[in-house]
């Protein structure tokens, strides 16, 4: 027994390390594919920006309605997109400290005057600095990116004229291939801006053009006043952003170890909450047809075993692979076309939980009314799910109840003159249903998640569809936390079917 | 004929694949220097297999099924087999075939036929379907055309003459006849010549067409899967044309009756006198929606001028007050024409369109192969993979075997059709993208284990101590000893997998995140009928029926084989 405890033991700690290594991998691919919420906000404001150009005149085509420079970084900062992998990822996961910011109220800044009028001084000159730069820039045609100055180029340098002259050619060829020409420029560290090309400026152009040094000091001045700016309000735990907020910041540990999984992007609310209000949902459809597919597949299993090359076995076998060949979400969209009332029959509504007057009717006492509703909504989900685990669980009932029929025990029980009925529904049926009760840890992972295409086919608002959407939407933080309790059921539920089994079937033994 | 000439491409098909590619492949064999070889346990297996008929047969339809939808591109498709012009001749289709074989070569192939070589002024593409009309009859073509130039011409000689006699005139007063007389005499005799030059051109291609110098031949269903259906009436989806009962809404037919003098919302209102023209005599049932049918003369579609409304119908259900909802500009809908509501002809599109009214008779084919040879593809690269980590750990066990245990089960949690559907929304992955992707993720471990155990077993046996005593390198005793003695659970266990494949194919497909949009898929027609649930049965109906009797005759082969291979013996009960 001691080598059983053991082996559970070992299962169980593994079970870290491979949600670790599962959570770190998708939360890197979210992390390395394009397509982000920034992005996701971007597109959304270009949308707005084109139906309105729509409406004045459709002139507008041309301009980039995206975010500015300053107001991604500060998104940036609070989608916890500007950590590197590793370090986002501790931080979600809650073993390495991440910074909360709030916002500085009113009441804070009248209790300590002193320290916000340094502040305010400082700000202030933080933004002259950015003003006298802000102007130098576009009196001058130069560009920063970063700390380098880019300044626009005429003609090739010597030694770069076919580079020079390739991305000419690429300009001229319209817009078809921009990409190509972004490409091409930035090989060698240059930009486009309009139609013109930055390059960017040698020590040497630098030294020669004052304009050009001056430009580079006012950037440096500006960086030096935001850095002294921060300096102050670092003194009580404070950040300024660039655009002029105060945020107190403070340092601690959130993520999921906390039970902070963050909020969600689409629904704006915690996504820990998000979820809990989906659960039920998906485990009241996932246990009707769990338990369906146990009426239903253990009577046929028995009997296909005890008619083994009947008739009866013939002819079932016939329904097992037809189950085995339709998937489950298929098997719901015939019903629905059957059923949902288009063509042919009109039986079952087209999805759904609930009809939408449900709560009122309950509360109105028409329980009959709704008990109705609710079952010709759970019909067809519950029929896909039926389909979905027909064929292995029936065929899995009757081979296990076949070998049983060939074990030695059996034979005795027939030798001693037992009648056969009690031999086989009390001797052979019992230890035959070893397996299918082991299998309920399997089925934790099913009746937790979901099968997402069945609630997509039929829209139900549960688990599967939840995790469905926010892929859809990007909704990284919901995204993880359907993919955390997904993968915890999933490794505790496999553990738990073994150690059921161990436990009801004392011939197996683990090592 | 037709029906003649599908059943000799199915003949031909189960003959070529049940004997040709047999042989060319022991033939392959035989020059490559491998003797063929079957030990006479597997010929049993073999013997075992083929008696168990439904298997057999159903191995024998899905692989001939098969190898016939490898030459798709010839048999259906919206380009010719062949067409001939003069000695000009080219093969679009057979061209179209070996672009999807050589998908990796470009270039020459990928050109396209002139209209001008063919006999059809302009430098674009050929128009098949116009090419075909002139061959099929000449005269009806080019008549009319002709007669124009002809007309053309007469006038403009006649207006020369016109313009000679005033110049005459002119000239006989002795005065200088006008400018601009001369230049249009000048300008029109210019033309007269060219349109001369025209008609000369014309009668010689004419004369090519009905000299039979031009021809063309089709694959046997005219219809493409990528094209869309733009010669069908009315809008897609389009029913199927063919009768399937209770698939094909039932023909109702009507006979427009006299108009009466009736307002709806500012529209004419007409009576319906009879609705029994087509043989079915059921009554009318408002909200019908017709379509008034206008025959054609010559064989072609019938002409669709309108589309009219039920409104009220009259307590025997015979007549009733319909509202026109749109009408064909310059059209009237007279007395005694026929209102239809499924108005296509039988042969025009069997099966219905698509919603992008692409015809499903050709998805379903394409789709067929793609789901076909998707799987296959996932089956055997993912077994290689998979057999591969079987045996190097069952061979090697200890902390390799350990190791990759460990990775197996972490791998093995990984949700996949979640990462895949997270990185399918940023990239549209093509076949060989979601191939890869599924043997990476899932279906290299579907074997593993088993391998790993048939290994450990064989390897404590004699003959493997023999082998390895006797100085054999450990890839050949896992490859040439152990591996022919372990494939039992890798065949009987294929067919299941395969089934696997191909419902995660139309589950990708279904979700949107399978194969690019243009691809022909059951998975994205299902999605069709999804959305077009109420309205268009046929598309969740066709690929559905597709899929079960495809994965219904693979199962059947699976069992099979599962009993011609591994047969387990159950005791009787008594």
């Amino acid at each position: 027994m001691s080598g059983m405890w053991t082996y559970f033991a070992r299962r169980l700690l593994l079970v870290p390390i491979t949600f670790l290594v599962i959570t770190f991998m998708v939360y890197a691919v979210l992390r390395v594919t394009p397509g982000g919420p920034i992005e996701q906000l971007e597109n959304q404001m270009r949308a707005a920006a084109a139906q309105e150009g729509g409406g004045g005149g459709g002139g507008l085509g041309g301009t980039d309605v995206g975010l500015d420079e300053k107001a991604r970084e500060e998104l940036r900062a609070y989608y916890n997109l500007d950590q590197p992998i590793p370090i986002a990822y501790m931080q979600w996961l809650g073993v390495y400290p991440r910074k909360d910011r709030t916002p500085v109220t009113l009441k804070e800044r009248e209790a300590d005057p002193e320290f916000w009028n340094r502040v305010e001084v400082a700000w202030v000159n933080f933004r002259d600095t950015e003003k006298a730069y802000d102007s130098a820039l576009l009196n001058s045609s130069a560009e920063f990116r970063g700390a380098t100055l880019l300044v626009e180029a005429n003609e090739a340098l010597p030694g770069e004229e076919d580079f020079f002259q390739r991305a000419g050619e690429l300009l001229s060829e319209g817009l078809a291939s921009r990409p190509a020409l972004k490409q091409h420029l930035e090989s060698k560290g240059w930009q486009l801006s309009g139609t013109r090309f930055m390059r960017p400026v040698t020590d040497a152009e630098l030294a020669e053009n004052p304009g050009w040094a001056a430009l580079v000091s006012l950037a440096a001045d500006k960086d030096q006043a935001f850095k002294n700016l921060g300096n102050i309000l670092a003194e009580q735990n404070k950040e300024a952003s660039r655009r002029g907020s105060y945020y107190n910041v403070q340092v601690g540990f959130s993520g999921i170890l906390q039970g902070d999984f963050g909020r969600s992007f689409t629904y704006n609310e915690d996504a820990l909450d998000v979820i809990t209000q989906k659960f039920p949902i998906s485990i009241y459809f996932g246990l009707i047809g769990y338990l369906a597919t146990w009426l239903i597949c253990i009577p046929l299993g028995i009997g296909k075993a005890v008619h083994h090359r009947g008739l009866f076995d013939t002819s079932t076998s016939v329904l097992v692979f037809l189950g085995y060949a339709t998937p489950g979400f298929v098997a719901c969209l015939l019903l629905l076309v059957l059923l949902g009332g288009g063509t042919y029959w009109n039986v079952v509504p087209l999805g759904g939980f609930r009809s939408e007057g449900w709560d009122l009717w309950w509360e109105q006492g028409e329980y009959w009314r709704c008990i109705k509703d609710q079952v010709h909504h759970t019909l067809v989900p519950m029929f896909g799910y039926l389909v979905g685990s027909f064929a292995s669980m029936t065929v899995l009932m009757k081979n296990s109840l076949l070998e049983n029929f060939g074990a030695d025990y059996v034979r005795t029980a027939f030798a001693k003159g037992l009648p056969e009925g009690r031999v086989i529904y009390v001797h052979a049926l019992r230890n035959s249903l070893i397996p299918i009760t082991a299998g309920i840890g399997h089925f934790l992972g099913i009746i937790f998640a979901g099968s997402f295409l069945i609630e997509k086919v039929c829209n139900i608002p549960g688990m599967g569809l939840l995790g469905y959407e926010s892929i859809i939407r990007r909704d990284y933080p919901i995204i993880l936390a359907t993919l955390v309790f997904g993968v915890l059921i999933r490794l505790t539920g496999n553990i738990l079917s073994d150690f059921i089994w161990a436990a009801i079937d004392p011939r197996i033994r683990f090592k | 004929m037709k029906f003649l000439l599908v059943l000799l491409v199915l003949v031909v098909g189960v003959w070529f694949t049940q004997k040709g590619i047999p042989w060319i492949f022991k033939g392959i064999l035989r020059l490559a220097g491998i003797r063929w070889k079957s030990s006479p346990l597997a010929e049993k297996r073999i013997r075992r297999f083929k008696s168990i008929r439904r298997g057999y047969y159903s191995f024998v339809i899905i692989t001939s099924l098969f190898t016939t939808s490898l030459f798709l591109e010839v048999l259906v498709n919206d380009k010719p087999v062949m067409i001939r012009y003069g000695d000009q001749v080219a093969y679009p289709a057979v061209r179209d075939l070996t672009n999807t074989w050589c998908f990796f070569m470009e270039g020459p192939l990928t050109t396209f036929d002139r209209s001008e070589d063919f006999g059809i002024p302009g430098q674009g593409p050929l128009d098949y379907t116009e090419f075909a009309r002139l061959v099929e009859n000449p005269e009806a073509a080019f008549g009319p055309i002709v007669e124009k130039q002809k007309s053309d011409i007469s006038e403009l000689e006649m207006e020369i003459e016109d313009v000679r006699m005033e110049i005459e005139e002119y000239e006989a007063d002795g005065e200088e006849p006008e400018e601009w007389l001369v230049e249009d005499l000048a300008a029109a005799e210019k033309q007269v010549v060219q349109l001369r030059d025209g008609l000369e051109q014309l009668a010689s291609i004419e004369k090519v067409f009905l000299d039979g110098g031009a021809g063309v031949v089709w694959p046997l269903y005219r219809h493409g899967p990528y094209k869309n259906r733009l010669d069908l009436p009315g809008t897609a989806p389009h029913d199927p044309s063919l009768y399937i009962p209770g698939l094909t809404p039932a023909r109702q037919g009507a006979m427009l009756g006299e108009q009466v003098d009736m307002e709806y919302g500012g529209r004419l209102g007409m009576r319906i006198t009879a609705a029994s023209v087509s043989g079915d005599q059921s009554p009318l049932s408002a909200d019908t929606k017709f379509y008034a049918l206008k025959p054609t003369t010559d064989s072609g579609p019938v002409e669709v001028s309108g589309i009219v409304i039920v409104r009220k119908v009259s307590e025997d259900g015979f007549s009733g007050e319909v509202e026109i909802l749109s009408i064909t500009p310059g059209e009237t809908l007279t007395a005694g024409l026929k209102l239809s509501t499924r108005f296509l002809e039988t042969w025009e599109a069997p099966l219905g369109t698509s919603d992008a009214g692409i015809d499903v008779l050709p998805l379903l084919a394409y789709g067929f192969r793609v789901s076909v040879g998707f799987s296959l593809m996932v089956l055997v690269a993912g077994y290689i993979v998979g057999i591969l980590a079987g045996a190097i750990m069952g061979y090697y066990g200890g902390w390799t075997d350990i190791l990759l245990q460990r990775f197996i089960e972490i791998w093995g949690s990984v949700p996949f059709l979640f990462l895949i559907m997270i990185v399918a929304s940023i990239v549209d992955p093509g076949f060989w993208v979601l191939v890869i992707f599924l043997v990476i993720l899932r279906s290299w471990m579907a074997i593993t284990y088993q391998i790993r155990g048939e290994f450990y077993r064989e390897k404590a046996r004699d003959y493997v101590q023999a082998a390895i005593g006797s100085g054999v390198s450990d890839m050949t005793v896992m490859m040439r000893h152990i591996l022919p003695n372990s494939m039992v659970p890798v065949i009987s266990r294929a067919p299941f997998s395969f089934v696997n494949y191909i419902s995660s194919l139309v589950s990708l497909d279904f979700l949107g995140f399978g194969l690019p949009p243009t691809d022909p898929s059951w998975g994205r027609l299902l999605n069709q009928g999804f959305q077009f649930l109420t309205t268009s049965p046929h598309l969740v109906f066709l690929p559905v029926l597709a899929m079960a009797t495809t994965l219904f005759l693979v199962v059947l082969i699976g069992e099979a084989v599962r009993e011609a291979f591994d047969p387990k013996v159950f005791s009787r009960l008594r």
